[in-house]
């Protein structure tokens, strides 16, 4: 038997067999943590790693930030992903820019002077762009056979316009049993499904707005939480699901629709909020940098900015604040020993009341006797 | 006249005609006393709830606690006041930068040096809804640019942080 | 509802709290809109009858039980204290389908005992041993069994070790290199189970100069430390301009546990996603690390381009947005109302809507040849002008009024609700989206239902929520490890669980 015949009856290779196989892959053993992780996570070298979702093929027909940001994560990950966009007109986020202030790359003759807003950055990243024009008849054609050549779709045009364009899942679903189209927007069927949507709406609409910000009797008003938030982070939950759904497909071959709503998104990360509300009727208000449930926990104002010689305002004037955390007891006190020893006073002890909203780790009796039903099981 | 206090003083035969804009946060629950960023004119306002509840009542020889934000002249052209201009308009307090220039910036250079696609005017070769990809042959298509970013590698000005 | 009068005297909170909660007050007040009114008065307006009653017959909540779930045969085990971000990742994997066993030490999560402003009487009691438990935990807790093992002793790491071979995804959230110290890493993990996909969460980092860390009192750094350290916290809030500084004019955090959830929901992505490459290509698990500052970074829109730009540094706008106009809220009649449309064909349809009623919006926004540009709008001067006329129409209206007046224009506005608002507004609840739920041991619950809970084929869905502490003992270690029930009890006499 000659080398080549012995080559051809490999099937894998002693590298890709698990356990270790040198004298350095026992050291890895040995290796301090942090080695460890540098070494495993090897940054600056993602390239010579595998893609998880090479070979998924995505479209994007989306807008904005939510829904394309839910297919720049497939891209990240390694999926081919095409952005549709209308002819000559654009996503609308090429056109913002913060203050109208930053533009890149002259784009078109709607806005000859400047070019995309910086807005557009980074929601639609490792994309091909495309344009097409779905009211002219030939485009359907082209949208079909995109179909039948990807795994998934996501858009946000208005509830039913896909649909009434003969273009949305009943259709593409009998064109594409493994297709995965997904709808992103702010409703979803039901009385508001016509209801357009952005961040700050969903923001404003599910309750985040009324739990963010400093309270009205401390002169305050409720806040945005910045950066379009919601969009980028009911984005990655579509992601999310769409993840589920490229799994499920992977045992069944079957594709699915979701219809994803931001807004409820937005209701989704305010916690206790709910069952707060749905048990004791209590409304949760706006605490402004106190965190409610951990005490000391928020951000507060120092004295002196970081920077003051910095021209720019944000380093001279607003490097001053800090995240200050000391809600357990040992911690509690230390802070309170830091600030008695800085400032004459004594005023300051750490009693009981000083450390109240804390939670007590050890024994909490109820104050109401409990509902019990049956006595506690003993192993 | 409330959220707006649109100045009708006749100053040296003139009237003011400007515009002064109340901007909701600041304004909205606010007593004390606004200047004219056009003529300086002083007025009194208390404002609840957004709805002025006395003013704006002119106070002469008083001094301003406070100026707006921006001001025009819907009529005269719309000349206006951006925030910040001194003994005008008082400063927008949260800026990103030392100079907000108030106008789109196109640069050329990024703040490490590195040429960025967003100076003007554009090739005609860049054509309509024109598009250079991923590729962008700046040697070529602004050679002015290209001369540039030559001395700039040359006196050391591009960095990689 | 009340349908009777009662005498009633209140000289203490606890007087109150019979008078509340859902036998007393059930949810919703007013019942929701039938499918039929909709059908009627919302579908058919648009001419989307067939379409209509395809979502419905398909997507609608009702039918959940009806379907398959997606991550079906999928084991998670969840393992750790403090962070949240392991228990919304842990939960949308739940929600799909997978089976979630929450790992905690004897003495339980910390975040059990969390409760608004340490109020004990807004904790739940289970039924089993009538322990609390803070609302925030209950609420992330789902469809998830609750195991304790303590990991400070031989027999408790001997135990994680074979429950190991026999999961596919572990999240883990103990501070960096616990785990790994205590000889159960992914390193050695992975050995045992090559398929094992191993997740571990955290604020900063398990590595690296910013690395999580504790305190010298064993205090963690928890949400939003994140938040602090990529100027997420810097450029949320008023600036002083709006607000005076201290008086709401500053950085803010924001009131949800934003970075957690946003780290949770990239694990949950990233879990996923490792998943499909070991089943789909290479049958090989691997290592995670989400963190929720780099989950942040993320999704900073374009804050670290902008600085590369021209040094600009992002700064808080309060709730005015800087990139688009209109996109705001302003104070209304009755609170704050969100008004949003930036394309000139929007933005024209707001303009009409306040124009009726406020001709100088036409005057002075409409005909000003500075604001006819979209790109131009959003100068600073633009929206101070822009917003200053808009509130003027607002400050004599309602958030009602103004949401319907704009509606008539389909326009996206909508206003700031409270909770008490958000679970009786007619779409929500028509869903729902804000749920109740009987649970096993805390009784009726209300909570945020999944957001991927309508879908055609593999809905997400809610089955139970919370969990006394080690309740599964039992089963699981029965199920997984043969561990039968005088073992366990051995187990526990020696403190291993």
């Amino acid at each position: 038997m000659d080398e080549k015949e012995l080559q051809k009856l490999k099937v894998c290779d002693i590298e890709d067999l698990p356990g270790p196989k040198s004298k350095e892959e026992l050291e890895e053993m040995k290796m301090p943590f942090e080695e460890y992780c540098r070494k495993a996570f090897d940054p600056g070298n993602e390239f010579l790693k595998p893609e998880a979702l090479k070979g998924i093929r995505w479209m994007s027909t989306t807008m904005y930030i939510f829904t394309p940001h839910s297919v720049a994560n497939l891209a990240e990950l390694g999926a081919e992903c095409i952005k549709v966009e209308m002819p000559r007109m654009g996503d609308p986020m090429r056109q913002t820019s913060p203050f109208n202030e930053a533009y890149l790359y002259p784009l078109h003759d709607t806005r000859p002077m400047t070019g995309t807003g910086y807005g557009f950055l980074n929601a639609n990243v490792n994309e091909y762009y495309i344009t097409l024009d779905y009211h002219v008849p030939e485009s359907k054609r082209v949208f079909y056979d995109l179909v039948k050549q990807s795994d998934g779709l996501t858009e946000c045009y208005r509830h039913g316009t896909f649909d009434r364009w003969k273009q949305g899942y009943r259709y593409l679903m009998e064109m594409n049993p493994r297709f995965i189209y997904v709808w992103g927007g702010g409703f979803g069927y039901g009385p508001k499904m016509f209801g357009g949507s952005y961040d700050i709406l969903g923001q404003a609409h599910a309750g985040l707005a009324s739990i963010t910000g400093t309270h009205k009797d401390m002169g305050g008003h409720a806040t945005k939480c910045t950066n379009w938030c919601i969009d980028w982070y009911s984005g990655t939950q579509i992601t999310c699901a769409i993840m589920a759904a490229l799994n499920y497909r992977l045992k069944t071959g079957l594709g699915t629709m979701i219809e994803f709503s931001q807004v409820q998104a937005a209701t989704r990360m305010c916690g206790y909020t709910a069952p707060l509300y749905g048990r004791f009727g209590i409304v949760r208000q706006r605490w402004g940098n106190w965190d409610t449930q951990l005490c000391v926990h928020g951000i507060i104002m120092t004295g002196k900015s970081d920077f003051p010689d910095r021209p720019n305002p944000q380093e001279k004037f607003e490097a001053r604040y800090v995240m200050l955390s000391a809600f357990q007891d040992a911690d509690f006190k230390d802070l309170c020993d830091i600030i008695r020893s800085r400032t004459s006073s004594a005023a300051i002890r750490p009693t009981r009341r000083g450390s109240a909203g804390r939670p007590r780790w050890k024994s909490i009796k109820p104050s109401r006797p409990g509902p019990r039903t049956r006595p506690a099981p003993k192993w | 006249m409330c959220d707006i206090i649109w100045c009708k003083k006749e100053v040296g035969g003139k009237v003011c005609d400007t515009v002064n804009y109340l901007d909701p946060y600041c304004f909205w629950n606010w007593e004390g006393k606004i200047g004219c960023a056009e003529c300086g004119t002083v007025y009194y306002i208390h404002m609840i709830q957004g709805h002025m509840y006395r003013g704006p009542d002119e106070k002469p020889g008083e001094k301003a606690d406070i100026l707006p934000l921006f001001a025009d002249k819907p009529n005269d052209g719309y000349s206006c006041y951006l925030p910040g201009i001194e003994g005008r308009t008082r400063p927008f307090t949260c800026l990103p930068r030392e100079i907000y220039l108030g106008h789109a910036d196109t640069v050329k250079f990024s703040i490490r040096g590195k040429p960025v696609r967003g100076w003007r005017p554009q090739p005609p070769s860049a054509g309509v809804a024109g598009s250079f990809g991923f590729f962008w042959d700046i040697e070529k298509l602004s050679p002015e640019v290209w001369a540039e970013y030559q001395e700039k590698i040359k006196k050391g000005e591009v960095k990689d942080w | 509802m009340a349908k009777e009068k009662r005498d009633i005297e209140i000289n203490s909170r606890a007087d109150t709290l019979p008078l509340m909660g859902p036998e007393v007050r059930p949810w919703p007040v007013t019942p929701p809109p039938t499918p039929e009114w909709v059908m009627d008065n919302v579908y058919a307006k648009r001419k989307a009858q067939e379409f209509g009653k395809f979502l419905e017959d398909n997507l609608r909540l009702d039918f959940v039980f009806d379907k398959p779930e997606a991550l079906q045969g999928l084991r998670v085990m969840c393992n750790g204290i403090w962070q949240i971000s392991r228990m919304f990742a842990a939960s949308l994997l739940g929600e799909q389908g997978a089976e979630v066993v929450h790992i905690e030490p004897p003495g339980g999560d910390p975040l059990r005992q969390l409760t608004p402003f340490g109020r004990e009487e807004y904790m739940l009691m289970d039924n089993v041993a009538g322990e609390p438990c803070g609302l925030d935990f209950l609420h992330e807790f789902r469809n998830a069994k609750s195991i304790t093992l303590n990991l400070e002793t031989e027999d408790g790491r001997a135990i994680y070790k074979k429950m190991a071979t026999v999961f596919d995804v572990i999240i883990e959230a103990w501070p960096p290199g616990y785990m790994d110290s205590v000889g159960l890493g992914y390193r050695h993990l992975s050995k045992l189970n090559p398929r094992l996909i191993y997740c571990w969460v955290g604020e900063r980092g398990q590595w690296g100069p910013m690395k999580d860390e504790v305190s010298k009192h064993g205090q963690w750094i928890l949400d939003p430390f994140s938040a602090a350290a990529d100027s997420w916290i810097h450029n949320t809030g008023f600036p002083q301009d709006q607000c005076p500084r201290g008086k709401g004019g500053d950085p803010m955090r924001s009131g949800a546990w934003l970075p957690s959830y946003v780290c949770g929901e990239q694990a949950a992505v990233n879990i996923q996603a490792a998943l499909y490459w070991r089943d789909g290509v290479s049958g090989e698990g691997q290592f995670i690390e989400v963190t929720a500052a780099e989950a942040l970074m993320d999704i900073l829109d374009f804050d670290i381009g902008w600085y590369g730009f021209n040094r600009s540094i992002k700064a808080r706008t309060g709730a005015w947005d800087p990139n688009l106009n209109q996109y705001e809220w302003n104070p209304c009649k009755d609170g704050y109302m969100m008004i949003g449309g930036q394309t000139d064909r929007l933005w024209y349809r707001i303009g009409m809507c306040i124009e009726r009623e406020l001709p100088e919006f036409g005057r002075l926004i409409h005909e000003d040849p500075l604001l006819k540009e979209m790109g131009a709008r959003n100068s600073l001067q633009g929206l101070i002008k822009t917003y200053s006329i808009t509130t003027k129409w607002l400050r004599d209206i309602n958030r009602i009024e103004a949401e319907q007046k704009l509606m008539e224009y389909e326009i996206a506005a909508g206003p700031v609700l409270y909770i008490d608002e958000v679970a009786e507004f007619p779409h929500f609840k028509y869903r729902p989206w804000v749920n109740t739920i009987e649970t096993q041991f805390y009784g009726t619950v209300m909570y945020s239902e999944s957001c991927a809970a309508f879908q055609h084929r593999t809905p997400a869905r809610v089955k139970d929520i919370g969990r006394p502490l080690g309740h599964d003992n039992g089963e699981v270690y029965q199920k997984f490890l043969g561990i039968g029930p005088l073992k366990l009890r051995e187990l526990k006499a020696k403190g291993v669980i």
